[in-house]
């Protein structure tokens, strides 16, 4: 495990714009990194764009940091704003599948364990781009609706209504490949 | 309060929230090369601005040299009177000299009066026929070079005195501008431009203008006693008209200050000049720099009408204020005119006096307050300025001009006196202009 004092040196390091240091931090946090950005994206070469764009940002801006929290959170965040910035400049533009849900499921413990994380990415990265991006915001990182809505610029009750039907498409998904005790209805409009 | 999560929501915390995968290979390469890339961009921008800065520079010195080098006849033509032309009239010694003097050195003084106001009669008599005939001598090279120029591009209002002006002209006069520049010193500002492109000027508009100066006066020294002019304060309210693309008349209303000092080191006559209003005024902290000088010097009378005795004023510091309000009529001619402007201004102005105080300081002690007796209450002065404008906005500009103001007569009735001052400022205004 990486001591604190030597992440903290290597840090240092990084402010110099030493560029071993700079490697070695790549190689610690890349592929949790490379995990978040593959939420975030649409497919691997877009992950890869993000992550490619944040770690030039960690490693230029890494002063800004001042050891008050994770640099591992901190990095985390700055992916995670990658993304948005380039869901702003890219992807909110994109027509939103409008859906009206009639059903909810049940699950059974053997359909969950079963699904790979790979599986997952593939849905999640499916989803429309807006969808993905509030699913991921609210389901993984924890953010409150208004906070979302405050970070892409919707409102709070686009960011509810975003988030329930990403669950939904979500969901069939799951069942549709995976199976389930009961299916849900899901009637595209 | 455990808040139930989503079935969908957990299944992807669980399985996606801690997610690690390997990232493509060689990333790490690209990202040395971006932020060696930005850092490449970052420097060529810092050496960009350090570029354009000095470019700036480069060029305001350029332009400033080329106006300082077309806007020499136009200064040489303005009739501004030298401090040597009037230092021997309006020096300290002569003061200590109507203080001190006998019947043969005032006669001296009043002859050498009279000898500079006929020199500069004479020199301005002979400036204006050395103005004809050089206007004379243009317009005949003028004729010349249509005759040599059969081509050329011409160009606007560059003869602006002058009304029918043939496109033949126009394209000897930029001829003639192309040989000004070879070295050729033959035209006056009045009639070669430069830079014939009018581009703010609108024929009829108004401008009011709001300016504000320090103004300097060179120092006067001399014998025992040191004269020194202190610097002081103008401004005021210019209106002006625009006449044509070129020219403009002004008139305002502008106060304005006259302050010297005069440290004497000797004792003065019973004749000083400075009539004391209020006894003996003690108070500290007043330094013995304030001072002046002291343009008329002929009586002491106290406030109780008791005449100063030789032994009552020692050695100290004389000051003298003088407030006018000055009602001047000026013209400018505009050089260039585009987004900066160039113009030379000339004019005249009334200056009524309004303030007229005096004191004696001694040993930093204000010793008595009171006015100098004399002084003339409207004098006159020419003036003579290049004004360098710059458009802040559509009808706002900010304008520098450098100008010189001297004292047509003395500023004393005292035939004895004869103090022309010569003040210099830099004043600088905001001008709206409107039609």
């Amino acid at each position: 495990m990486l001591k604190v004092t030597h992440l903290e040196e290597t840090i240092y390091k990084c402010w110099e714009g030493n560029s071993k240091a700079q490697t070695e931090l790549y190689h610690l946090f890349s592929r949790k990194m490379y995990g978040v950005c593959l939420r975030y994206s649409r497919d691997s070469a877009d992950a890869e764009d993000i992550l490619q764009e944040g770690f030039v940002r960690v490693f230029t801006k890494i002063k800004q940091f001042e050891f008050k929290g994770s640099f591992e959170g901190w990095m985390r965040r700055i992916m995670v704003n990658t993304a948005l910035e380039k869901f702003r400049k890219h992807d909110r533009l994109y027509p939103v599948e409008e859906m009206g849900v009639y059903e909810s499921t049940e699950w059974v413990e053997e359909t969950i364990s079963s699904i790979t994380a790979d599986e997952l990415i593939k849905m999640i990265q499916e989803l429309p781009p807006r969808y993905r991006m509030v699913f991921n915001l609210y389901a993984i990182e924890g953010y409150s609706h208004m906070e979302i809505g405050a970070m892409m610029n919707i409102s709070e009750g686009t960011s509810k209504s975003n988030l329930s039907r990403a669950r939904l498409i979500l969901q069939k998904k799951v069942t549709d490949n995976f199976g389930a005790e009961k299916r849900i209805e899901v009637k595209v409009i | 309060m455990t808040v139930e999560r989503h079935p969908i929501d957990q299944l992807f915390k669980d399985k996606l929230g801690n997610l690690e995968k390997n990232p493509p290979v060689g990333l790490m390469g690209k990202i040395d090369q971006q932020i060696a890339f930005r850092g490449k961009v970052r420097q060529m921008n810092q050496v960009k601005a350090v570029v354009g800065i000095a470019a700036a520079m480069v060029l305001i010195v350029m332009a400033g040299w080329l106006m300082q080098d077309q806007n020499q006849f136009s200064e040489n033509k303005v009739p501004v009177q030298s401090q040597k032309e009037i230092s021997p009239v309006q020096s300290s010694p002569l003061n200590k000299a109507v203080i001190t003097s006998t019947p043969d050195e005032k006669l001296l003084a009043i002859q050498q009066h009279q000898a500079t106001e006929k020199a500069v009669n004479r020199a301005s008599k002979s400036k204006v026929s050395v103005t004809k005939r050089q206007k004379e001598t243009t317009s005949s090279k003028e004729k010349d070079l249509l005759a040599a120029v059969p081509t050329g591009k011409g160009t606007e209002n560059s003869l602006p005195q002058t009304n029918t002006v043939t496109k033949e002209e126009k394209k000897a006069n930029t001829a003639s501008n192309a040989n000004q520049k070879k070295g050729e010193p033959i035209y006056f500002a009045d009639t070669f431009n430069p830079n014939p492109v009018a581009k703010n000027s609108a024929k009829g508009s108004w401008r009011i203008k709001a300016e504000l100066s320090p103004m300097f006066a060179p120092q006067i020294t001399g014998g025992n006693s040191g004269t020194r002019s202190r610097s002081t304060v103008s401004g005021g309210m210019i209106a002006s008209y625009q006449l044509n693309k070129k020219v403009s008349i002004s008139t305002g209303i502008r106060y304005s200050e006259m302050k010297q000092g005069t440290h004497t080191d000797y004792t003065l006559s019973a004749k000083s000049g400075i009539t004391y209003l209020e006894p003996v005024e003690k108070s500290a902290n007043i330094s013995r720099d304030v001072s002046l000088y002291l343009p008329s010097v002929s009586s002491i009378v106290y406030s109780n009408g008791m005449q100063a005795a030789a032994t009552n004023v020692f050695a100290s510091d004389i000051s003298q204020d003088f407030k006018y309000l000055e009602i001047p009529v000026q013209a400018t001619y505009k050089i260039v005119d585009s987004k900066v402007s160039v113009g030379v201004t000339g004019g005249f102005s009334t200056n009524i006096l309004i303030g007229n105080y005096a004191s004696i300081t001694e040993n930093g002690l204000k010793l008595s307050k009171g006015n100098t007796d004399n002084m003339r209450d409207v004098i006159y002065a020419g003036s003579a300025g290049i004004e360098f404008g710059y458009g802040l906005a559509k009808n706002l500009m900010l304008t520098v001009e450098p100008r010189l103001k001297q004292y047509m007569h003395s500023v004393s009735s005292n035939e004895m006196i004869n103090f022309k001052p010569l003040q210099m400022g830099i004043f600088t205004g905001l001008t709206f202009s409107f039609e």
